[in-house]
Order: structure tokens, then C-alpha cells, then sequence
């Protein structure tokens, strides 16, 4: 069947939430089910303290947890099975790879999301379409 | 976002989706032909459009941008005929001219072959509901569609 999984990033910004809508819209018509992988950074370098860097995890945990109950109230809301992975690591490495560890049939993601790295090496989407073994499907 | 084609005596068909080879189909090295930007605009009103592409020449991002399209990176003609049957092939509309299109062409609701800079493959010409001379036909086609009923009515 196609599209029986997806694979979705999804990192809080308009355009991960343009690419959930999508891949929600697409399980929806195939009865497919969603794998949304969230991917956090490495923590700052500037944090000086061992305090602000506890302060900043526990920001990004708060951060990622409400991003996750997000994804899995808007999946449960449409009755279709949702499984939430959040990873720490290179964003495109991360998808490309999770991609071929679940052998998703598609991955799905926005045209450009929070990090940093997007504008300085070319983006995410890119390297994610350039490199992963299964169509790769860039939300506008 | 609904296009609506009803055929006297024939099943009507409900488009929803316009999936678009782009190499050969839209772009000739990699840039928009002349008169596509401003017809698939128009069309966009009624069909969500979707560009597939092995994004030979790394442009697909930039020409999707350009169309405000889903860019969906494909390795193959497999691929391109997966991805309409996960969108539904009787709610898809599919242009191309390549033999990689062939697939999608056949299976789509309405398939278009076009003829392009670069020619179109037999297979894609055989596959295909309409031929058209070119992609802007091809687009004024879905544009217009009395012309499109009054081509493909039995």
C-alpha cells in the first residue's frame, strides 16, 4: 500500500506545522500512519553555567514535550495512529536515517524550519530530498 | 478545491490534485519555460499542485517556490506512479513527457502527455488520455474546460 508510513519532521515553526497538516492529510487518504520526528540541537555553547545549562535542557524538554502533545492531539483528533520521536542531532542526518531505519514509503517536511544551519549549508529539505531512499515531499 | 469534469455518459470526474513532471515538462535546463508561471497561478485556484522531479538539475526547491507547489523529490517513474495512488488516482490530474511518466499517466484520473523541448517518450504519448503540442496547451487546457470535455467525450 502506499504511503503506510510517513515520516514527518516537525520542529514548532509555520512550516513543520504546514508539513504535519500535510502528512495528516495524506495518512487520512491512505489509512496511513505517521512517525513525527522532532529533532533537538545541541545545547548552547554560549551557556557559561552549569545552572543556565540546566535551565536551557529544561526549557527544551518543556519545549519538546508540548510540541509532541500538539502533534499526537491533532493525529488522535483525526483517529489516525501517531508515534512522536524526538532525537538529538543533525537534522538532516537524523531524518535521513530514521527514514531508512523504519523504511518509511514517504517523508514529508517543511520548506524550512528554526535552524540556523538551514541558511548557512543549504536546507534541511534539500539535503533531506538529496540523500533519503524513499520520495521526499517538500510542503509549501 | 475541486475541478469538475462531467462527460455526457461517461463517469464524472473530480479532480483535486495537478502532479507536474517538471525536467522537460515545465523547465528546460532547469528554468521555467516562458508562460507556465503565470497559467499554473491560475490554476492553482482550482488544483493544488504537486511538482515530481529526481531534481536532476537541483532546482526543484526554487522553481516550487516560484509555483508556490509541493515539491516531492522522486527517484523513478515506481515512485511517481506511488506517490498518485497514495493522493488517489481518480482525484489526480498528471502531466509529463517522459517515459518515467508513462505509469502515472495511465493510472491518473486524467493524464496529459506533452510535447516539449526535449520531445515526449512513446510510452508517455501512449499512456495518456490527451497529447498535447506543448505545456502551455496543455495547462490552457485545464483551464478551459469546455475544450477539455469536448476533446475527450466519446
Amino acid at each position: 500500500m502506499p504511503f503506510e508510513h510517513l515520516l514527518v519532521a516537525i520542529d514548532g515553526s509555520e512550516a513543520s506545522n504546514r508539513a504535519l497538516d500535510k502528512a495528516l492529510e495524506l495518512a487520512r487518504l491512505t489509512g496511513g500512519r505517521i512517525t513525527a520526528l522532532a529533532v533537538e540541537g545541541p545545547l548552547p555553547v554560549y551557556a557559561a553555567t552549569i545552572g543556565e545549562v540546566d535551565e536551557v535542557k529544561r526549557e527544551k524538554d518543556r519545549f519538546f514535550g508540548r510540541l509532541a502533545d500538539d502533534v499526537r492531539r491533532r493525529a488522535e483528533g483525526l483517529g489516525l495512529p501517531v508515534e512522536v520521536d524526538v532525537r538529538a542531532g543533525h537534522a538532516a542526518e537524523l531524518i535521513t536515517s530514521v527514514a531508512r531505519e523504519k523504511s518509511v514509503d514517504l517523508v514529508v517536511l517543511g520548506h524550512r524550519g528554526h535552524f540556523l544551519r538551514d541558511h548557512l549549508l543549504g536546507s534541511t529539505a534539500d539535503r533531506v530530498a538529496e540523500h533519503a531512499e524513499c520520495p521526499v515531499m517538500i510542503v509549501r | 478545491m475541486t475541478l469538475v469534469l462531467e462527460f455526457p455518459g461517461q463517469e464524472t470526474l473530480k479532480l483535486e490534485y495537478l502532479l507536474l513532471d517538471v525536467n522537460g515538462t515545465l523547465t528546460e535546463g532547469g528554468a521555467l519555460l516562458e508562460g507556465v508561471g503565470e497559467r499554473l497561478g491560475r490554476i492553482r485556484g482550482v488544483l493544488e499542485l504537486h511538482l515530481l522531479s529526481a531534481d536532476t538539475f537541483g532546482t526543484l526547491t526554487t522553481v516550487a517556490a516560484e509555483l508556490s507547489a509541493q515539491a516531492v523529490t522522486v527517484a523513478s517513474g515506481d515512485d511517481k506512479l506511488t506517490y498518485l495512488v497514495g493522493l488517489g488516482a481518480e482525484r489526480c490530474a498528471a502531466v509529463g513527457n517522459g517515459a518515467n511518466d508513462a505509469a502515472m499517466l495511465a493510472a491518473s484520473a486524467l493524464g496529459i502527455a506533452v510535447l516539449g523541448p526535449e520531445g515526449a517518450a512513446g510510452t508517455a504519448v501512449r499512456s495518456a488520455d490527451v497529447v498535447s503540442r506543448s505545456i502551455l496547451d496543455a495547462l490552457d487546457l485545464l483551464l478551459d474546460e469546455r475544450a477539455l470535455v469536448a476533446t475527450l467525450r466519446a
